[in-house]
């Protein structure tokens, strides 16, 4: 082999190995856009489902509320809802109510959590849950500027994460209507 | 030894190229997979709701329509290429709890919720045995009215013509609103909290002449009380803090969607052109559960001291200014009514009291005359109209004239659009009869029900009230014809709607349901006032029943008995009567004995 086939033969292994590494990181990427994805849309499903679910089963859309020593009020990114109270059996106490809040955590607003305070005979669990950690952005819009007249909540969910040099965004989006106003 | 040979290599390579390129492949392949499974599993989620939510609705349908259903439906599974659902329908007191679990590829949801029979009543009082429209009323010979007469428009009656009460005739209305704001693009809730417990809006008349009424697009919240209704002058771009004309808003002719709805004045003030007014309306004490909402426009700019304004007491003088204006019309008197050849006062049997209306006879029986003019009539007592002697010809009067007098107000309806409307809608709430329905010599039941055709009741036939019917087309009852309420109306009333013409033929009869306070109700919304077709024609002998014609003519023939007749226009024929019955005053219209099943408020639930 002569000096100029070997150079050659050299230039051509670095050119083969220099795509196979090129190739190597692009599919580590993809993986990890792949895994971020899949993380990302089963979260927001199922934040999405939970939001969703609440809505319906709700009385009605309450203007201002304390739960569990926190003052909450209604707006475009925190929807307050009287849910009527169930006992251990599931059965609907009528004329109770708990009161639930649907919130960013103020301290890390990409934190999007629910907080609940039963009423006394209620088998609701009280206390603050984590729903979703990788929120962008919610919006309640509502059917009436009168919060006891709302019978209908646009939801509007946008998730977002970090997946190496790319963001993944899911923006979910739903109108429910409340069932029990 | 040295191996010289390269044979080989393209292959090494192409097969490590294709291995990279394949695990690259391979990953994009997974990464469209999962993205696309994960998505068809939201959308699966919600389809599981929908079927879920599905068995709850058929089990509710299947409760309303018993006889397609059969009696007793305890659920069912029912399968779609999609999924099923299974539901089951327990007995719960007097209500059935349903249990409906939908299930989807691999996805359950169960929901769960209480059907409860929907009875709702509405009251309607109807004051007077007839009740006229501005279409006025028409008495033939010897037909009478054994109870009071209040007429919006003129009465004009033949030889032998009487009533044993009083009779009113108001001032004429004119046909076109003078003022109004119609556009509704918002709505403002009153009388909820102490900062909004009154509202006002500013108009100004386009003539001098009497407010004879206003209407109001509106709705209510719960069980709302009885609102007032002022007119008042203007001070400096707010209401004046005392009123012109009073009025009041009745909660019972408003519904829960919104409609117009008239309020009369208890006197109707002369308004001038050009000089602004607003109509005040005060609801004494607010509640958070029960007030009204007013249609607005808040999308137009009101010129500085007009428009729409609200307030914690309108006496109080301090208003707020909210956007635009509320939603209102205002009408104008301006036309002349009379009565004439009229008998007012008479005995039961058109026999006259002889001008001896003391007052002993006064304070039981009145038979008193108020309208614009009166002429040749016979009035048993006092008279009441404008100028003397011209608008008192030719009429004797027993005890004492008043000229001078304003004309009586209109009177509103008793019955709103929206509550027709919503009686429409229960009657609608099951499965509908598609085309004409005749009962020809059976016995039916029937009701609630909606009929897309006509309803012919023949011969001999037996028709039994279990809820509200609405008949898109004519109803035409025939000679011997029974219609009667179920008992379990109690002593509640019920009504059979059309939006076509009822012709009643001889002999038909009428019960409620065999409670004191318990009457049928004949109502229609059809506009003819063509007395050869009227919109309510009644023939002979039909009795214990009240008619309504909310926009068209009722005719009765000789003979014909009603106990209440209310029509924008009326003609009674010869010998033609209504006896008014005091109950009458306070009827309670009902859906019926068993109402509809609908989901009882506030048991959705999902179960988790």
């Amino acid at each position: 082999m002569s000096l100029s086939e070997m150079l050659v033969t050299i230039l051509i292994l670095v050119i083969i190995i220099s795509l196979l590494i090129g190739m190597y990181f692009t599919y580590i990427g993809a993986f990890k856009i792949q895994m971020a994805y899949n993380e990302l849309n089963s979260n927001s499903i199922i934040a999405f489902d939970k939001i969703t679910s609440r809505i319906k089963g709700a009385a009605r859309v309450a203007e201002q509320a304390t739960i569990n020593s926190i003052e909450y009020t209604t707006d475009y990114d925190t929807l307050i809802l009287e849910l009527p109270s169930i006992d251990e059996d599931q059965n609907i106490i009528f004329g109770a109510y708990d009161y639930f809040v649907i919130y960013r955590d103020p301290a890390d607003n990409t934190l999007l959590k629910f907080d609940i305070e039963p009423d006394t005979g209620s088998s609701r669990q009280s206390g603050a849950r984590l729903v979703s950690e990788y929120v962008d952005e919610i919006i309640f819009n509502f059917n009436n500027i009168d919060y006891t007249a709302v019978n209908k909540i646009e939801t509007i969910l946008v998730t977002k994460q970090d997946a190496g040099r790319t963001e993944q965004v899911i923006i979910m989006q739903n109108t429910t209507k409340i069932r029990n106003k | 030894m040295i191996i010289k040979s390269n044979k080989g290599q393209t292959l090494l390579i192409a097969v490590i190229f294709l291995a990279v390129t394949f695990m690259l492949g391979s990953s994009l392949f997974a990464y469209v997979m999962s993205n696309q499974i994960v998505s068809q599993r939201a959308y699966n989620t919600q389809r599981t709701y929908n079927i879920a939510e599905a068995g709850i609705h058929k089990a509710v349908w299947c409760l309303n329509n018993s006889d397609i259903c059969g009696s007793g439906y305890s659920g069912e599974t029912t399968d779609f290429s999609t999924g099923q659902f299974t539901t089951t329908v327990t007995s719960v007191g007097q209500d059935y709890v349903v249990t409906s679990i939908g299930s989807s590829s691999n996805i359950e949801k169960t929901i769960k919720v209480t059907i409860t029979q929907n009875v709702t009543t509405a009251d309607a009082s109807f004051f007077y045995g007839v009740q006229v429209g501005d279409g006025g009323l028409t008495m033939d010979n010897n037909s009478y009215v054994d109870g009071n007469i209040y007429s919006n428009g003129s009465i004009d009656a033949g030889s032998g013509a009487y009533v044993t009460g009083d009779v009113y005739v108001a001032g004429g209305t004119a046909l076109t609103a003078d003022q109004e704001h119609t556009t509704q693009n918002a709505e403002f809730s009153f009388g909820r909290y102490d900062s909004d417990e009154d509202i006002a809006q500013s108009f100004t008349p386009g003539v001098t002449e009497v407010i004879n009424y206003i209407s109001l697009y509106i709705k209510k919240v719960g069980n709302a009380a009885n609102a007032t209704v002022y007119i008042t002058e203007d001070n400096g771009g707010e209401p004046a803090t005392s009123s012109l004309a009073q009025g009041t808003l009745q909660a019972n002719l408003i519904t829960t969607s919104f409609g117009w709805v008239d309020v009369s004045f208890t006197s109707n003030p002369e308004l001038t052109l050009g000089t602004q007014y607003w109509i005040v309306i005060d609801v004494g004490t607010p509640k958070s559960s029960k007030y009204y909402i007013i249609g607005q426009d808040d999308q137009i700019i009101a010129p500085a001291g007009t428009g729409a304004r609200y307030s914690s007491d309108w006496l109080s003088g301090n208003w707020s200014t909210t956007d635009g204006h509320f939603n209102f019309k205002t009408w104008m008197g301006g036309l002349d009514t009379h009565i004439d050849g009229l008998l007012v006062g008479a005995n039961p049997d058109g026999t006259r009291i002889g001008h001896n209306c003391d007052d002993a006879h006064y304070a039981i029986h009145h038979g008193d005359a108020h309208a614009h003019t009166i002429t040749n009539s016979d009035i048993e007592c006092d008279a009441f109209y404008d100028v003397d002697p011209i608008d008192i010809a030719g009429t004797t009067v027993g005890r004492n004239s008043h000229p001078n007098s304003d004309d009586p107000p209109p009177e509103v309806m008793p019955i709103s659009l929206q509550q027709i409307q919503e009686w429409k809608d229960t009657a609608a709430a099951v499965e509908p009869h598609n085309g004409d329905y005749t009962i020809d010599g059976t016995q039916e039941e029937l009701g609630p029900l909606k009929i897309t055709g006509n309803l012919t009741i023949a011969n001999s036939a037996q028709l039994t009230l279990t809820g509200t019917l609405w008949v898109e087309g004519n109803i035409e009852m025939s000679n011997n014809a029974i219609i009667s309420l179920d008992p379990g109306y109690g002593n509640n009333s019920g009504l059979i709607i059309t939006d076509g013409k009822i012709t009643v033929y001889n002999n038909c009869t009428f019960f409620g349901s065999g409670d004191e306070g318990s009457y049928i109700m004949f109502l229609s919304t059809n506009n003819s006032i063509d007395s050869g077709s009227p919109a309510i024609h009644v023939n002979n002998n039909a009795e214990t029943v009240i008619f309504y014609a909310s926009d068209g003519m009722i005719k009765v023939d000789n003979n014909a008995i009603l106990k209440e007749a209310t029509g924008y226009k009326m003609h009674l024929n010869n010998n033609a009567s209504v006896v008014y019955e005091s109950g009458l005053a306070s009827a309670s219209f009902s859906d019926g004995p068993g109402g509809i099943w609908v989901i009882e408020n506030l048991t959705w639930q999902e179960i988790e």
